[in-house]
């Protein structure tokens, strides 16, 4: 009895060291996994990170942009997808395959649309290691600015008149004050502000609402006080106005600049 | 008879013996199951959480139609599921809510996919502000992104 309970014993206590080494090794394999992975994604993190890219466009016809992509960085770039998102919210998902921009060297790539260049909101190339890159933004101004002057040179006591003509190229309509634009007065090239120079006299409409794609021209009459010598003027002017929005929560300021100049003698 | 007896009370003492022994063998092998699994499951959890790899390209609500279009890169080497949607929504164009949705959507490996998620009628949103979403995969990762309306 004593010799087989001991047997018994013996065999439980080498399962369990059995089963014990088993899990030690399996605690082992499961922690070498995810140290590996943990390893793997911070090599493929850093690599990432190096992957430079500087990238021109050339827009050859209508539905064509052709890209000069050059690597910059100091690591070969796979390029894999290039994702284009037009102003309707359509997207095209384009798998490029696998282009190689190697390290210090130009690629070219043509890209040919479905539809015209104009109706794209956005293009971005994306690579193997997770980047994406900003290829194409199409501009779009949301006020387009004229600056007309009834003279190009002012004498002393002269009155010089300012229309500063405004179209909404935004999809909604814009209220703009005439407090809103800001008429600068510069000396070219020094840059010196002689606003003080020019005294307004007249300016006109007050407020208005711009819909989309109509246009205001906002009058601004000064007189020119002299002092100035010869010498060219760059008018600033400066326009900040509110998104006219249906809702009642937002009104977002835009800024907007342009110049335009005259001659004071 | 004795010898019999003796027999018999051996056997028995042995079937005991084997018993005890088994149950101590089978309760030691089911610990070291449970925190074995225990243990596999959150060493799965953490390799699946680091290997998770998810860009998000582009990403936008279009107002009209109060739809969320996202354009997701899925750059890692497994399958990424996204599971859940958290959005700030404006219902009837006056009360704001935090909306989750819930999303079936698996992006296959080395894969981009556009994710569009209707809201619904009574959400509306004004256009060209920043609105706050977060994604949330299968393993509970959370991906926050400020996408645009148009």
């Amino acid at each position: 009895m004593k010799g087989i309970s001991n047997y018994i014993a013996a065999i439980i206590t080498v399962s369990m060291i059995f089963t014990s080494i088993a899990f030690l090794i399996s605690i082992l394999l499961r922690q070498a996994e995810v140290g590996t992975e943990a390893l793997n994604t911070m090599v493929e993190v850093s690599e990432r990170a190096r992957e430079k890219l500087s990238i021109s466009y050339h827009i050859k016809s209508s539905d064509t942009i052709e890209f000069i992509l050059t690597n910059v960085g100091d690591i070969d770039v796979l390029l894999t997808y290039i994702v284009v998102t037009y102003d309707d919210a359509t997207v095209d998902i384009i798998n490029i395959g696998s282009l190689i921009v190697p390290v210090g060297r130009s690629t070219r790539y043509t890209l040919v649309l479905n539809r015209s260049v104009d109706d794209v909101s956005s293009i971005k190339i994306l690579t193997y290691r997770g980047n994406s890159f900003d290829v194409y933004t199409h501009v779009t101004k949301l006020v387009s600015t004229t600056i007309i002057c009834n003279t190009t040179t002012v004498y002393l006591g002269d009155v010089l008149e300012i229309r500063v003509v405004i179209k909404n190229m935004f999809s909604q309509g814009i209220q703009l004050s005439i407090d809103d634009i800001n008429v600068t007065f510069t000396t070219y090239p020094s840059g010196t502000n002689v606003t003080d120079r020019f005294e307004l006299i007249d300016s006109y409409p007050d407020e208005v609402v711009i819909e989309p794609v109509e246009e205001t021209a906002f009058v601004f009459r000064y007189r020119y006080l002299g002092g100035l010598g010869d010498s060219t003027i760059n008018f600033e002017v400066s326009i900040g106005y509110t998104v006219v929005d249906t809702g009642d929560y937002i009104s977002d300021i835009f800024k907007h600049k342009a110049l335009f100049n005259t001659v004071a003698r | 008879m004795k010898a019999v007896s003796e027999a018999i009370t051996t056997l028995i003492l042995i079937s005991i013996a084997m018993l005890a022994g088994y149950m101590v063998y089978r309760a030691y092998t089911l610990r070291v199951s449970a925190t074995s699994a225990t243990f596999g499951r959150a060493s799965e959890i953490a390799r699946s959480r680091i290997a998770e790899k998810l860009e998000l390209v582009e990403g936008y609500i279009d107002a009209n139609t109060s739809t969320v279009h996202l354009i997701v890169y899925n750059y890692g080497r497994e399958t990424i599921g996204l599971r859940q949607l958290v959005i700030p929504v404006i219902v009837n164009g006056s009360k704001q809510e935090i909306r989750v949705i819930k999303l079936e959507v698996d992006i296959p490996k080395k894969n981009v996919t556009e994710v569009k998620i209707r809201l619904g009628d009574d959400i509306t949103y004004p256009r060209n502000i920043l609105v706050k979403i977060v994604l949330f995969t299968d393993s509970n990762r959370r991906y926050e992104y400020f996408i645009r309306t148009i």
